[in-house]
């Protein structure tokens, strides 16, 4: 009995040893972790750009702006059955997020017949549809998560051009950046 | 009076060997170490706003952040890498236990992302410099789905530093 008693005296001894000498000597700490996943960016077209009926008239141009006001010089405009346009993409996305817009247009539209005819086009473009006749926008802010972007354009008629229905396709990429 | 001779009972000797022995405890705790080493959280773990697809978004230690595969990395939110101080002993080494593949998640509702490839600088290892205190980088991968939905997604790490 006393035998047995030692042992387990030492026993005891040697288990608090183990305990006190490692407890200072390592420490812990935790840190939060997160991430944000945002709605990807999307973008729809709402109107097209027309430039609506004229006659040749002695040749020269006809202009949409970025309102859907449409001028003339040289051409004859008709206002009968006729609505220009500007065209009109909307975009949405995560709100605040900036992005990169590249318009891409075609350098004329066409009458779509075999020989085809064709009339020039040049393009411009702005975020506000305030009548702007010239410049083009390379990016935008998703301010409250959706922004406009507004497509006018100039048509070069000759003074024989052909009467006919005359189309093209714009095509507008957006990117996060 | 006859002299008479007594056995020390069995409690008093015992009693005895247990001081010996807590005193050979005590020296050698305080030899070995002046000063707990101690850690703390700093600066928290994040990885930024991305729009979600099958890929990965790596932050490194030094807070600089790359996707894989179809995730796509906003600029409005690119991150940074976890800060700890750890502070202890000048001139002390010790050793840092990054967590586990497996053991860490951002989650968001029932939808959960793993986090994985905890990386850090230093690395394993370090000494303390004569100060007795430096910062800790911690940077890891996050695993994403193509079909994770917007929002924020949140989750927590710990770590370990031990004298060695």
């Amino acid at each position: 009995m006393n035998i047995k008693t030692k042992i387990y005296a030492a026993s005891a001894l040697a288990l608090a040893v183990g305990t006190f000498s490692t407890s200072s000597f390592a420490a812990q700490a935790t840190s939060s972790a997160s991430g944000t996943v945002i709605q990807p960016i999307a973008i729809t077209k709402a109107a097209d750009l027309s430039f609506g009926k004229f006659a040749p008239g002695a040749g020269g141009t006809v202009t949409v702006s970025t309102s859907g006001a449409r001028t003339a010089s040289g051409v004859i405009l008709s206002s009968i059955g006729s609505s220009p346009t500007a065209a009109r993409f909307n975009v949405t996305g995560d709100a605040g997020a900036t992005y990169s817009i590249s318009i891409s247009a075609p350098a004329n539209i066409s009458d779509g017949a075999t020989t085809p005819t064709t009339m020039a086009l040049s393009t411009f473009s702005d975020l506000t549809g305030g009548g702007a006749t010239t410049g083009n926008v390379a990016s935008g802010t998703l301010t409250g998560g959706a922004q406009t972007i507004y497509i006018g354009g100039t048509l070069t008629v000759g003074a024989t051009q052909k009467a006919a229905a005359y189309t093209g396709n714009i095509t507008v990429t957006v990117e996060y950046n | 009076m006859a002299l008479r001779r007594t056995n020390l009972p069995l409690a008093s000797r015992r009693s005895t060997i247990p001081a010996i022995l807590a005193l050979a405890c005590a020296t050698s705790v305080f030899d070995a170490r002046a000063a707990l080493v101690e850690i703390t959280s700093t600066q928290a773990l994040s990885f930024g706003r991305f729009v979600a697809g099958t890929g990965t978004v790596v932050i490194s230690p030094a807070g600089a952040r790359t996707t894989t595969g179809a995730v796509i990395p906003l600029g409005s939110d690119p991150g940074q890498a976890a800060q700890f101080r750890v502070t202890g002993d000048p001139n002390a080494s010790y050793a840092i236990t990054l967590p586990a593949d497996g053991t860490v998640q951002l989650s968001n509702g029932s939808h959960s992302m793993p986090v994985k490839t905890f990386t850090s600088s230093p690395a394993s290892t370090s000494v303390l410099p004569g100060g007795g205190s430096e910062i800790l980088n911690v940077g890891a991968t996050l695993e994403v789905g193509s079909t994770m939905p917007a929002g924020v997604y949140s989750g927590s790490f710990s770590l370990i530093v031990e004298y060695n």
